[in-house]
């Protein structure tokens, strides 16, 4: 895996808990900035918006949208920057519950030939206001 | 969804009758070359036959005949409660509901026998059902909870062609969650009718709520 450093912030939601939140249905904007410790060489750099379940019964998950946020490679000592709009259905909402866990992540992919991919996720909550 | 739980029951009485019969099969099948050592010389003699036949066999076949017998019986029991009261009338005040809305509901129910009721009670209850591999087999795991109970009547006596009846609010929670299916995780949420008989088997029904992802009083895509 490439050595890069993730950093993303958002100009949307509410940061509360350590957590970013968002209201269903509202959009996530925001940018992503990549500090590489090395060069790497990749195809693309991609943005998805998904939600899966995690706890004591097998993955269900679905990806919202995914977009290319930048074709080519990065270059060590050279941190850049790419943003990011994406648009939140209404459900399911993030749950902490006994036996299930639905978790939102903005997951960020490097897509790095013949190698495995460098992957970043960062934890959303998408829940109403209450 | 209506959900009187005797389809179980009957499903059980299904299938003790197809149990029963296949064993039945099977000892009619194992003892027939005995049979003749039953009536021998034209005369009943079943000393001889109990001597002639092997009883291990026969008491492993006779073990589950009596395991199918006792299924039905069961079932048979379970589905007893129908000759007590008749389906329960649930009316509620909506087909679908939001995170945090009240739900009002109405109960009757017609008793077609004599009764001595322990309790009716309501309960609205959250329900995480989960399916996972172990190995080559699919296990489910379930976890239910009560979220709020409300009790129609307490120990009470209903006479034949008498009523029960009553009326409830019921709340679902504000910090709760709305209805979730995926192929392999659900979250429901369910109304329960819990009627608890002396010297008959306890009434059953459970209906599924609709819980739209929705807080009570917002907008359809959860903003205010």
């Amino acid at each position: 895996m490439a050595d890069v450093e993730f950093q993303v912030s958002f100009t949307t939601g509410v940061r509360e808990g350590g957590f970013q939140h968002f209201e269903p249905g509202s959009a996530v904007i925001g940018s992503v900035q990549l500090d590489p410790k090395e060069n790497v060489k990749s195809r693309a750099i991609r943005a998805r918006l998904s939600w899966h379940t995690e706890g004591r019964g097998d993955t269900d998950s679905k990806t919202i949208e995914e977009r290319v946020l930048a074709q080519g490679g990065l270059m060590t000592g050279l941190p850049q920057r790419f943003t990011f709009d994406f648009r939140l259905p209404g459900e399911p909402w993030s749950y902490a519950g006994h036996y299930l866990n639905i978790i939102w992540s903005l997951v960020i992919t490097l897509d790095v030939p013949l190698a495995r991919d460098t992957v970043h996720r960062e934890r959303i909550i998408v829940a109403p206001r209450r | 969804m209506r959900r009187q739980l005797g389809c179980g029951r009957m499903a059980g009485c299904g299938f003790a009758l197809f149990w029963t019969a296949f064993v039945l099969i099977f000892i009619v099948v194992f003892l027939g070359d005995y049979f003749p050592v039953l009536f021998e010389d034209g005369q009943f003699r079943p000393g001889g036959f109990l001597a002639a036949v092997p009883m291990f066999p026969f008491l492993f076949l006779l073990l589950f005949l009596l395991i199918g017998l006792a299924i039905g019986a069961w079932s048979l029991w379970q589905l007893s409660v129908a000759l007590v009261v008749a389906p329960a009338e649930l009316t509620l005040s909506g087909t679908c509901f939001a995170v945090g809305e009240a739900i009002q509901v109405s109960y009757r129910q017609q008793f077609r026998r004599d009764a001595q009721v322990e309790r009716i009670e309501l309960l609205l209850t959250k329900k995480e059902t989960v399916r996972y591999q172990r190995g080559t087999e699919t296990e489910t795991d379930i976890h239910e909870e009560v979220i709020e109970r409300h009790m129609i009547s307490g120990p009470q006596s209903f006479r034949s062609g008498k009523r029960a009846e009553g009326a409830a609010t019921l709340r679902l929670p504000r910090d709760g969650m709305h209805t979730f299916k995926a192929s392999n995780n659900k979250l429901q949420w369910f109304l329960k009718l819990e009627m608890d008989l002396q010297k008959w088997a306890d009434y059953r029904e459970e209906r599924e709520l609709e819980v739209r992802p929705v807080l009570a009083g917002g907008r359809e895509d959860g903003r205010r």
